[in-house]
């Protein structure tokens, strides 16, 4: 029981230490993610871009690019292609991709999927396959977005899968367009059972007239 | 040294009994924290990833008009300090389609009146269906600036039968059940209602609570977190860090939510009907409506989820006083036993799964029946003390481990909300860490009296007490042991 005991003393101790670490980081992550927000939500909301932009740490790729996605979903989009063209946004959305944590990789992929770049289609391929809800519909938004024929599966995915959000699913279908999901829909809606057609019903709106009636 | 407290005793006899009673003690002990450390173990597994990952979701403040609407029930007993702070908060959710209901339990203070000064409400004459039985409804006034806002007014009957009062009114499929005396931040019902939009076969989110004394607060989110400088408020809040964080993330994951809590809870308002209500018998009603849910659904065989968000969407004020800290807790520990006692067929039933396999038994070791060992442990402790059977090395030892393990639950609480929330900062989590040590000094043994007071005023059948003695006329609900 004596071993027991200091067993525990020390994993508390250990413990009370990782609390201390983890404070002081959380801090000084706070004030260096304040300061790049600020700086980089005031480029991307301005009306052209600055002479020089800042240079982007590595550290601060994943804070970046987390702005111009809120950015982007905000609304402000020119600015924002303009942007993302003048820093290299495609490499440095794809080094987050690679990288290990969920929340970098969906970061990434989803600024890859909006510049509608054809390099994120092996890692999105991959990440679709499997993983969190979130994740995998942000890969098949990416790759719909990137490869027109991509537009199917998604929509099979969603007639399919009762885990995606659906506000979030309709975001993307706004995206693509009716024009992209219309034929898609309707050969889904085609071959759906009753639960599938349940779960496409949202977004049944997205079909064009002349395909419907076809 | 033997791993327990055996010196020497001649007698065989004596010998064993006291051994047995002491392994029997030590695996209690295990046990308990052995699951504790589990459920902490799955929440640090999973609660930083998700939490992240719900922060970098690009998508995360999408507000279609299409969610659901949902019906907010404030049950409302002399709350005229703090109504209008819990309404203002409500009324102001980021969320397209929801009525708030103040449903007013015959308070004996201005409860009333300040809402009606405040908001202009008028009487209006209203026809409410009656789904669950329930005290009538005296008057109903809405307000014709705030079309989303009406207050029922009724008789005495209780937390759980206002509730049904509103149940029978509200307009929404969603039931948002809330207390009259906390805040809810701006993103409350988004959050609540996520889980049910993710996952069809949801049937109630519970959510995380934070402490608000002495926070600062206007309305929406909370201004500014700080840790009180009460240190019987800090000792809660490593409790509630305790309850929120570390173990109900890990019974969520497995559907074995075991309280929906009464301050922020989202329930389908038909499973709620299905159920027969919220019960107007027992101290408190959220611990019972959700092992009743659990219940009825498993009973039934139906597929369903009890969902949990592990962020804070609620703030309330904790006691800060011992008197009132004694009540809430004797309070709750008399409601676990009525729990235990109506839901005992729950336990180890066929069709019970994790819930009666796994999550009622814990509930009945760890919570209902920890003041009767605790008690039994001091009682033995003190006859073996007597009879000289007791080698002081080694309770000193065991005092050492209890005092080690206590510090070490309340750290695993503490470091996951320094990993994922952040909610205090460097200098509070300082002072909570140092609380960790009193916590089981002075925190605990108080506690533990106060659940074994609660325990014995069930035993009694004591009066239930406060403004719950007068019961209403509702109809029993669902009785998992008569059907």
């Amino acid at each position: 029981m004596v071993w027991t005991t200091i067993a525990v003393a020390l994993a508390a101790f250990v413990l009370a230490i990782g609390i201390i670490a983890t404070s002081v980081l959380n801090l000084a992550r706070k004030r260096s993610a304040f300061v790049v927000t600020q700086r980089w939500r005031s480029i991307f909301e301005g009306e052209s871009l600055p002479d020089s932009v800042p240079l982007i740490r590595r550290s601060q790729v994943a804070t970046v690019l987390h702005v111009w996605n809120d950015c982007y979903v905000a609304g402000a989009r020119p600015q924002l292609v303009r942007a993302a063209r003048a820093v290299n946004f495609e490499a440095l959305a794809l080094d987050l991709v690679r990288r290990r944590r969920e929340d970098e990789r969906l970061i990434g992929l989803f600024a890859l999927g909006t510049m509608r770049s054809p390099a994120v289609v092996p890692v999105a391929i991959k990440l679709a396959a499997g993983g969190p809800a979130l994740l995998e519909l942000v890969a098949y938004r990416a790759l719909a977005l990137v490869d027109e024929g991509m537009v199917l599966p998604f929509v099979q995915k969603i007639a399919e899968n009762d885990e995606w959000n659906v506000a979030k699913v309709e975001f993307v279908c706004v995206e693509l367009g009716a024009r992209k999901l219309s034929r898609a829909l309707n050969h889904v809606v085609t071959n759906a059972s009753g639960a599938q057609l349940e779960r496409l019903r949202p977004f049944l709106r997205f079909c064009l007239p002349q395909s419907t009636k076809a | 040294m033997t791993p327990f407290a055996v010196h020497r005793i001649d007698n065989p006899t004596a010998a064993l009994i006291v051994l047995i009673v002491e392994v029997l003690l030590f695996s209690y002990f295990l046990v308990v924290n052995a699951v504790y450390l589990g459920t902490a173990l799955v929440a640090f597994v999973r609660l930083p990833r998700l939490v992240r990952l719900l922060r970098a979701d690009p998508l995360r403040d999408l507000t279609p008009a299409s969610l659901p609407g949902v019906s907010v029930l404030v049950p409302a007993y002399n709350e005229e300090r703090h109504i209008l702070r819990t309404v203002e908060s409500l009324l102001n959710q980021d969320y397209p389609n929801f009525e708030v209901i103040v449903v007013d339990d015959g308070s004996t203070d201005a409860t009333v009146d300040v809402l009606i000064e405040r908001y202009g409400l008028a009487l209006s004459s209203e026809i409410h269906p009656i789904a669950i039985p329930a005290v009538p409804v005296r008057a109903t006034y809405r307000s014709s600036s705030e079309r989303r806002f009406r207050i029922l007014v009724k008789d005495n009957g209780g937390k759980g039968d206002a509730l049904n009062a509103g149940i029978n009114v509200a307009g929404n499929r969603l039931i948002f059940a809330c207390d009259g005396d906390s805040v809810y931040t701006k993103d409350a019902l988004k959050k609540m209602v996520e889980p049910f939009v993710d996952d069809s076969k949801t049937v109630g989110v519970g959510s995380s609570i934070g402490v608000s004394n002495d926070c600062l607060l206007d309305y929406d989110p909370i201004v500014r977190k700080r840790l009180s400088k009460n240190w019987l408020v800090r000792f809660q809040v490593l409790d509630y860090l305790n309850a929120f964080l570390s173990s109900r993330v890990g019974w969520a994951r497995c559907n074995a939510l075991t309280i929906v809590s009464g301050a922020s809870g989202l329930w389908r308002k038909d499973v709620l009907i299905e159920a027969g209500g919220f019960r107007t018998d027992t101290k408190w009603e959220d611990l019972e409506m959700t092992i009743r849910v659990h219940h009825m659904l498993r009973k039934k065989r139906r597929a369903y989820r009890i969902r949990y968000t592990p962020f804070s969407i609620c703030w309330t004020d904790v006691p800060d006083r011992v008197t009132s800290l004694w009540n809430q807790r004797v309070g709750w520990h008399r409601h676990v036993s009525e729990c235990m006692s109506l839901h005992r067929r729950l336990l180890f039933s066929r069709y019970a799964g994790v819930v009666g396999w796994v999550m009622l038994p814990y509930l009945m070791l760890a919570e209902w029946l920890s003041p009767l060992v605790v008690l039994f442990g001091l009682l033995f402790g003190l006859v073996a003390a007597y009879f000289g059977f007791l080698g002081y090395f080694s309770q000193v030892v065991l005092f050492a481990l209890v005092l080690a393990l206590g510090v070490l639950t309340s750290c695993c609480a503490l470091l996951l909300d320094e990993l994922t929330f952040d909610t205090y900062p460097l200098p509070d989590a300082l002072r909570l860490l140092l609380c960790t040590f009193f916590v089981v000094l002075g925190f605990r043994p108080l506690v533990t009296l106060a659940n074994l007071a609660g325990f014995w005023r069930w035993a009694t059948r004591a009066p239930i007490g406060g403004h719950r003695d007068i019961v209403g006329p509702g109809s029993p609900p669902y009785d998992p042991l008569r059907s």
